[in-house]
């Protein structure tokens, strides 16, 4: 409790910004070289955060290319009002239970096109698809993924898919005017093996009619998706066009069963620059996959090539100049830090080989490693600290 | 643009025998055996010169965030509320409405539900008691889910215990397979030594550079 008690009134003194103009030249003096500048005039993360982004989204323009949103607000207090008595004993009794699927359906009415929009935002898809360019979805597809003849895998807005439920084309359904005219995309704007500033395209259908998906023209056939080892989380963006009347796709149109990704290298802002006087986008969904055993199979079976392998790389860290007499640091932790790591991969070396014979079998180690240290303690404290992460095998330490 | 994920690609001439080696981890990953199989039934020779990019970014922002490798914000040791989280639950009763939230460490609410809706409105009898709160949980979990936020952050409160209201959100949440607790940071392992023929961070200004992961 006192650690909470203490929280609050920490909460006090980090969030308000108290003036302290009398105290400025008096901290300056004292503290400037520990604490930077006094509360007031220097700037918070907040402000610091709001300016780089700022700054990085200088030159950006960024244009409503969809519908215009439509106000969506519902005042129905009075008939609320009058139809809730019916659910008052549940409520009462605490057993009260709203049916999700019907929310989803009057969601879809009200608050779906900001939700989407929001939640598109987040996962970075109008930056990476139409170049900062945005759209309101104006109606919701219910896309479906047959996994067995019992389930289906439903798409959201950024549900996670694996790609074995992936395999066939899935299953679009959409409520609009029958003599209207649709246009499908699926692509992945992180698929591309190549270009890493490019899109892989899965499937594309043109000149749908109404709602019925079967009787579009299939510009691309459907290519599961094939997330490589070790890359993580990847984006599949289902978008819809509407289109103002029926657009001659020829030009762009692949071969049946393409395989070759060359050919599958895909802009969606071209693609939509192309097109924009008969296009404009109406519906979006997406989901994110991860390698799984079925991308072996896409690689070996479908495309015929050598699945690739990836591992992640963190950034190096950073470090100040070294100085010649160096303030309050530890002396051989500091000269460690600006060591090559080729001299100490071999000092940990000749320490391996130390122990190495070829004659005896390779020993795994004693059972309790700081046994043997125990005693030595008129040892400096550095080297007692050597001797510790040696025992332990900890930090260079670890292949010995 | 700030590589969000980068990675290098081992030879892909090992696959040949179906074995992933992997240069740090030194094991041997399991294989398929069809694999052997399968080569013989060649369909097409579309990719033959495909040579896929040794580095790979995944330009997907919420990738890091999944795997528990992009760093959290650290805040203070004594700071209230605490920063480090990805994703944070929200919850509040006003005088006439309850809403609940998840909000991103940028401070943007990325996944709502309110009785303010007339979606969420509709099936209640009062926007404030304690069924509401349920539903609100329920709706607010199966929302989450479809945007792919399986896990979020919720600073407990020592008030929170007495209140009925926050209990029943908290099991309707969990009812709803939301997680309560997030993945701890997965911090690089600590080497000493900096390597000079590399590219490296030593003693220039504290600015990015693009191409620090290419090796």
């Amino acid at each position: 409790m006192a650690h909470y008690a203490f929280k609050h009134l920490c909460k006090d003194l980090l969030t308000t910004r108290r003036t302290t103009q009398c105290l400025i030249p008096c901290y300056r003096l004292l503290y400037s070289s520990i604490r930077g500048k006094p509360h007031d005039i220097a700037r918070s993360l907040k402000d610091r955060l709001a300016e780089i982004k700022e700054r990085k989204e200088k030159d950006v323009v960024r244009n409503n290319i969809g519908f215009p949103l439509q106000n969506v607000g519902k005042h129905l207090d009075n008939k609320w009002l009058k139809e809730r008595q019916k659910y008052e004993k549940n409520s009462r009794l605490k057993k009260l239970e709203v049916n999700l699927e019907e929310v989803r359906q009057s969601w879809v009415e009200e608050q779906m096109p900001n939700h989407s929009y929001v939640l598109a935002e987040h996962y970075g898809i109008y930056k990476d698809l139409f170049d900062h360019c945005f759209f309101y979805p104006k109606l919701f597809m219910d896309i479906e993924y047959d996994v067995d003849e019992e389930f289906v895998m439903p798409l959201y807005l950024g549900n996670r898919i694996t790609p074995t439920e992936a395999q066939n084309p899935p299953h679009i359904k959409y409520n609009c005017d029958p003599n209207t005219w649709w246009t499908l995309v699926m692509s992945s704007p992180d698929g591309h093996l190549e270009k890493n500033d490019a899109e892989c395209l899965h499937w594309m259908i043109g000149n749908i009619s109404g709602s019925d998906v079967s009787t579009g023209e299939v510009l691309c056939d459907y290519l599961p998706p094939f997330p490589p080892r070790g890359t993580g989380l990847l984006r599949y963006v289902f978008v819809l066009y509407e289109q103002t009347g029926q657009i001659d796709y020829s030009s762009m149109k692949k071969t049946a069963n393409c395989i070759s990704l060359s050919e599958r290298t895909f802009s969606t802002v071209d693609f939509y620059g192309r097109c924009q006087d008969k296009l404009t986008p109406a519906a979006l969904s997406f989901f994110q996959a991860e390698w799984d055993p079925s991308v072996q199979k896409v690689f070996r079976e479908i495309l015929d090539m050598k699945e690739p392998v990836f591992e992640f790389i963190h950034p190096p860290n950073y470090h100040p100049n070294q100085t010649k007499y160096p303030h309050k640091q530890p002396f051989n932790l500091y000269l460690n830090r600006y060591r090559d790591v080729k001299d100490i991969q071999e000092e940990v070396l000749k320490e391996k080989l130390k122990n190495v014979s070829p004659f005896q079998p390779p020993s795994s180690g004693p059972e309790y490693p700081l046994a043997k240290l125990y005693g030595l303690s008129k040892k400096p404290s550095w080297q007692r600290l050597h001797n510790k992460h040696v025992a332990l095998k900890r930090h260079q330490w670890k292949d010995l | 643009m700030v590589p969000l994920r980068l990675s290098r690609y081992f030879n892909p001439a090992v696959c040949d025998f179906g074995v992933f080696s992997c240069f740090t981890r030194q094991q041997t990953l399991p294989y398929h055996l069809g694999y052997l199989s399968t080569s013989a039934s060649v369909l097409s020779k579309d990719n033959k010169d495909f040579k896929p990019n040794p580095v790979f970014i995944n330009r997907n922002p919420r990738c890091l965030e999944q795997a528990a490798i992009a760093p959290k914000r650290q805040g203070w040791t004594l700071q209230y509320p605490t920063k480090n989280y990805y994703y944070k639950l929200k919850f509040e009763v006003t005088h006439r409405h309850t809403t609940a939230e998840v909000e991103h460490n940028t401070e943007v609410v990325v996944v709502s539900a309110s009785t303010k809706e007339w979606a969420v409105k509709q099936g209640l009898y009062s926007t404030l008691d304690i069924s509401a709160a349920k539903n609100i949980g329920r709706i607010l979990a199966d929302r989450c889910l479809q945007a792919g936020i399986t896990q979020v952050f919720y600073d407990e409160k020592p008030e929170d215990i007495n209140s009925e209201k926050m209990q029943v959100f908290l099991k309707a949440l969990q009812d709803g397979q939301l997680v309560l607790e997030e993945l701890d940071y997965v911090a690089p392992p600590f080497k000493p030594g900096i390597d000079y023929s590399k590219p490296n961070r030593v003693g220039e200004k504290k600015k990015w550079q693009d191409d620090y992961q290419i090796e």
